[in-house]
């Protein structure tokens, strides 16, 4: 069973997506913010993170680049709303500096089910 | 007491003696020869004359001017001048009745008379500021229009104006109530009355007001009691105290106290011995062959003092005439570390403010090595969110103190008086303005100086401020905008309108800063101002709550259209948030650290906050 590392402050997102990739047959490790994600990393044995980017104490860009400096090579998913304003899109700069996937909210389970499939899916 | 019925005493013929008060007004005009020494005063022989003159039988009738005709018509006009305009008539229409002058001379005066305004005008003249006005009316009055002081201080200058006619005319300082002074204030039934002082009382109300203040000073910081401090004195002055805050209203119903006039002498004495004691730690020593090269010595207990003066030197010399330094130094040895703490942070910004005076501005870091602290002056970049540019930089000050970074509150462990407020921003905005001037007109970026709201409001500290504005040169208004900071939650909408007009002439825009919660921005949302900003400095709360304070600010304030700058977004996370939450404007080390002087607008985006980041991960080795 994979094991997906699901990073949002919110936690109604968070308990819905938990449930959801429980219910599709991950185990999900959950964090609030970065800084929560990367030690539950290290105690972990991570397979997929899947982050948000508006957090607080550490926002998801930056978690995205600590990840790369750890795992050069594991699967991270950026998902986001923009926030209140959506003046600058953040996913597309979460790409640029390490995401494989991104994933704008709203969305439905399955279409993060199916991002973390493409994303754990061994390379050719 | 008049002045006739007190010419026995002037009769002793005793040599001038300055009085504390003189002095104090000398220095602040920068001449250094005693009052009694002036060549071309009258101050030696006019004893001898008026002696002469009292005991000399009238040998001719001479018509002397009818004060009572004088007098009437002289009201007359001065009520229509200040029921006409009420702004003066909260103290700042003043009368001169120089009538016991022209009586004491009998039929000396008509000779005299010329000599006599002279000596008047010239007294006026070294007390009143430029924006003040005088004029005399027929023989006998002047009237005096105070620009810009409030009641407290006009009777003060006053008061220091009569002293100067009675040395230069007499030699005599004692008498403290030789020549008739009145204000003018509204009566309980709305008319205009000219309302009589004394000298004393105006000296008293002063010096009270200037105690009490030191006193409000002193209670900010339980940890500095002052064990000279009068317990009596914060009661009997904590009345003059309003007015220097508001500089409007006129103290008269505190001056004339309903109290017997012994009480009211003693009491006026003490205030008066009060001041002096402190006025006299202060020692100015004249350059040896520089008028204006002056060193203050300070000595305990005399910071706000000292402040006084020094914001008074700089706001009556103006810039073009200051061809010399400033030179501040301390009495080495003589002030206690521990029980002075603030007052190396206080020195490094006089010092600062001194050395910008004398138009040397390459020293950015001023240091004091005893007490291993600096002030350091720097920009702090912001980043245009929309435009995708740093295009604006704050102009900022900060302390270092056993290389620990500190705001000026955490310097001075104690929330700043008015007049360190003052001396920062006047710092500030001399470091802006060179700067700008040093780019040659070639800047392409926008200055931001923050001032604040007390500054704007204290009527001195304002005139200080104005001096400096007045200066700047129109094509560098272009490049400045301005931060109105520290104003009271519930601001009232005039005096909103009033701080915005002293300095919106001089720059791009005014950015009213305000708390990240408590403000009501909806209030400002009808044109008054136009872009508002929040420092996250200013709030206790961790990130989590922050997040939803700063959503719901930018969503007030983009609700009635104001422009929003967010200052303190030292974390990428806070500065990721604020572009999310709409602001407009951002500014933090998660943008960019200080920097010592400011660029042009270089281009800026989201992923610039990453750079630092980027590089560490990927080029340092693991």
């Amino acid at each position: 069973m994979s094991c997906v590392l699901l990073i949002d402050d919110d936690d109604l997102i968070l308990e819905t997506l938990t449930l959801a990739l429980t219910e599709g047959g991950y185990q999900v490790v959950a964090a609030m913010d970065g800084n929560e994600a990367l030690e539950k990393f290290k105690q972990n044995d991570i397979d997929i993170v899947v982050t948000d980017i508006i957090m607080p104490n550490k926002e998801g860009i930056e978690t995205i680049i600590q990840f790369r400096q750890i795992s050069p090579h594991l699967p991270i998913i950026a998902m986001s709303g923009g926030g209140r304003s959506s003046k600058l899109d953040f996913l597309s700069v979460a790409r640029k500096l390490g995401a494989s996937e991104t994933l704008k909210k709203p969305f439905s389970p399955d279409e993060l089910i199916e991002a973390i499939r493409r994303n754990l899916k061994p390379a050719d | 007491m008049p002045l006739f019925e007190k010419s026995e005493m002037a009769k002793r013929i005793k040599k001038p003696r300055e009085s504390i008060w003189q002095r104090l007004a000398r220095r602040i005009s920068g001449d250094p020869t005693p009052a009694g020494k002036k060549p071309g005063k009258v101050s030696g022989p006019v004893p001898a004359t008026r002696k002469k003159a009292a005991e000399e039988p009238a040998k001719t009738q001479v018509v002397l001017p009818d004060a009572a005709a004088e007098l009437s018509a002289f009201e007359k006009e001065l009520r229509s001048i200040a029921t006409a305009q009420s702004s003066i008539t909260a103290g700042r229409l003043q009368m001169l009745n120089v009538e016991h002058v022209a009586a004491h001379f009998g039929n000396k005066w008509p000779k005299m008379i010329d000599r006599v305004h002279g000596i008047i005008e010239r007294a006026l003249r070294n007390h009143l500021g430029k924006r003040d006005i005088f004029r005399r009316h027929r023989q006998l009055f002047y009237v005096v229009v105070f620009a810009e002081i409030g009641g407290a201080e006009a009777r003060a200058r006053m008061a220091l104006v009569s002293n100067e006619i009675n040395i230069m005319l007499f030699g005599d300082e004692d008498d403290l109530t030789a020549l008739e002074l009145r204000g003018a204030v509204f009566d309980v039934d709305g008319k205009v009355v000219l309302e009589a002082y004394s000298v004393a009382d105006a000296i008293g109300a002063y010096a009270a007001s200037q105690v009490v203040e030191s006193q409000l000073a002193e209670a900010d910081s339980p940890a500095e009691p002052d064990p000279d401090a009068d317990p009596d004195a914060a009661d009997q002055a904590s009345d003059a105290d309003d007015d220097d805050d508001d500089g409007e209203h006129a103290p008269a119903g505190r001056i004339a106290m309903p109290i017997d006039d012994d009480a009211k002498l003693r009491e006026v004495e003490r205030a008066h011995e009060m001041i002096k004691n402190r006025l006299e730690q202060i020692q100015t020593i004249p350059g040896e062959d520089k008028t204006r090269n002056v060193e203050f010595r300070m000595l305990c207990d005399l910071e706000d003092d000292l402040l006084r003066l020094h914001d008074r030197l700089a706001q009556r010399i103006p810039l073009v005439e200051r061809e010399e330094p400033v030179i501040l130094k301390t009495a080495a040895g003589t002030v206690d570390e521990e029980s002075t703490y603030p007052r190396p942070a206080t020195l490094l910004l006089m010092e600062a403010e001194n050395t910008y005076m004398a138009n040397d501005h390459d020293q950015r870091v001023f240091v004091s090595e005893d007490h291993d602290l600096s002030l350091r002056f720097s920009y702090r970049p912001v980043w245009h969110v929309d435009a995708k540019v740093i295009g604006t930089y704050f102009v900022t000050a900060y302390f270092l103190e056993a290389g620990v970074e500190k705001t000026a509150e955490r310097a001075f462990r104690k929330k700043l008086s008015p007049d360190i407020n003052a001396l920062i921003d006047r710092c500030l905005l001399r470091r802006a303005l060179h700067d700008l001037a040093a780019t040659d007109r070639g800047a392409t970026s926008i200055i931001c100086v923050p001032v604040h709201f007390t500054t704007l409001r204290h009527i001195s500290h304002r005139h200080s401020l104005q001096n400096l504005l007045h200066g700047i040169p129109v094509w560098c208004r272009d490049h400045l905008a301005w931060e109105i900071i520290g104003a009271p939650p519930d601001t009232l909408r005039t005096h909103i309108e009033e701080v915005m007009s002293v300095l919106r002439p001089f720059g791009r825009t005014v950015v009213w800063r305000t708390a990240l919660q408590g403000d009501k921005l909806a209030n400002f949302g009808t044109g008054l101002i136009s872009c508002a900003s929040v420092h996250l400095r200013d709030s206790v709360h961790e990130e989590t709550q922050v997040f939803a304070k700063m959503n719901a600010w930018s969503a007030s304030a983009e609700a009635v259209r104001l422009k929003s700058y967010l200052r303190g977004a030292d974390t990428r996370s806070l500065a990721v948030a604020a572009v999310s939450a709409g602001f407009d404007r951002i500014a933090g080390d998660a943008v960019s650290e200080r920097i010592d002087t400011f660029k042009g607008v270089t281009p800026f985006t989201t992923e610039n906050l990453y750079m630092s980041l980027v590089s560490e991960a990927f080029e340092k080795p693991e």
